[in-house]
């Protein structure tokens, strides 16, 4: 199924939480934020997340900046 | 001297506050923020980038350091608030400076919109540092919307260029109560003296630490800038005269006499 991540189209298989979609990507979850479909969603939330087609994800976390 | 920068519950005994941005490599910073002796240092949001996943940059801030994470990217209230709620969601405290832009070139903020997104996140309970064009009528809002300091620019962001709106600089902080730093533009340490010497409470800079040859020796040479003018400030300048001249030595005893 597809879903949008960070505004681009991703392909997933299978049933999927939050919490595995994200580690999936590489990313350690204490440093990212995620908003699911517009929603800021806690880290402790993610497990009860399974992912759906057409669900939209922003994962963001700190850069650099002035 | 106990000399301390109130700014929501926290009082401050460093008066510069530090960017992150342009560095060459995250290994500077930290470096560059002990010489600095910074106490706020600002980081942005952005989407995460997955080929960096490792790349944390809390990992180089100290964990003593204030955390002031901007709003830069957004264009309108609404974007700025968005990425504020993203911000405090990262646990890193609840310090957020608006950032809002919508002219390219300039990159100028936006100070009605500023001012809008002001209102709802100290409503929110965010300490809300706006950073703005030094209008004093806009600088007044932002006292009423509950910003706990303002931030006029001195110059375009990253432009080096100095105090360019000197002017309209001295006269917010002859007329805002709240603290006044000045974010953007800064370029020299001699700058960083004069907003200091004119009464700012802070400054941040960001660019010219970060594109300097030596960031760290650059940081620290700001350090005592801010450190100089800020003395200088509470001494209280000498008086300038507009004409002439006036003997610092005595006019009598001459030995021609």
């Amino acid at each position: 199924m597809e879903i949008s991540v960070n505004g681009k189209p991703v392909t997933i298989e299978g049933m999927m939480s939050l919490t595995q979609f994200v580690q999936s990507r590489g990313f350690k979850p204490q440093t990212v934020v995620v908003e699911y479909n517009d929603e800021i969603v806690k880290m402790q939330m993610w497990e009860g997340i399974v992912l759906k087609p057409h669900d939209r994800l922003e994962i963001v976390t700190f850069v650099g900046g002035g | 001297m106990n000399d301390r920068l109130k700014i929501g519950n926290q009082e401050l005994s460093s008066r510069l506050f530090l960017g992150t941005g342009k560095f060459s490599s995250n290994k500077i910073m930290p470096g560059a923020i002990a010489a600095a002796k910074a106490q706020v240092v600002t980081v942005a949001l952005r989407r995460a980038d997955q080929a960096y996943p490792e790349e944390n940059i809390l990992n180089y801030i100290p964990k003593d350091c204030i955390l002031m994470p901007n709003t830069s990217g957004a264009r309108t209230a609404e974007e700025a608030v968005r990425i504020a709620r993203m911000s405090r969601a990262m646990g890193c405290g609840d310090w957020i400076k608006i950032e809002v832009i919508s002219d390219n070139r300039y990159l100028l903020p936006d100070n009605q919109e500023t001012i809008k997104a002001t209102k709802i996140l100290a409503d929110e309970g965010f300490v809300v540092l706006p950073y703005m064009s030094p209008d004093l009528m806009s600088a007044k809002r932002l006292v009423e919307a509950g910003a706990a300091a303002v931030m006029p620019l001195g110059a375009p962001i990253g432009s080096n260029r100095g105090l360019q709106t000197k002017e309209l600089l001295r006269i917010l902080i002859e007329e805002i109560e709240l603290p006044i730093i000045v974010d953007a533009g800064i370029g020299k340490p001699s700058e960083a003296v004069e907003a200091m010497e004119m009464g700012a409470a802070a400054v941040l800079v960001n660019t010219a630490v970060a594109t300097a040859n030596d960031p760290v020796a650059m940081a620290e040479a700001f350090h005592l800038a801010v450190k100089a003018g800020r003395q200088a400030y509470l001494a209280g300048l000498g008086r300038v005269m507009q004409s002439n001249a006036s003997a610092s030595s005595p006019l009598t005893g001459f030995l021609h006499e």
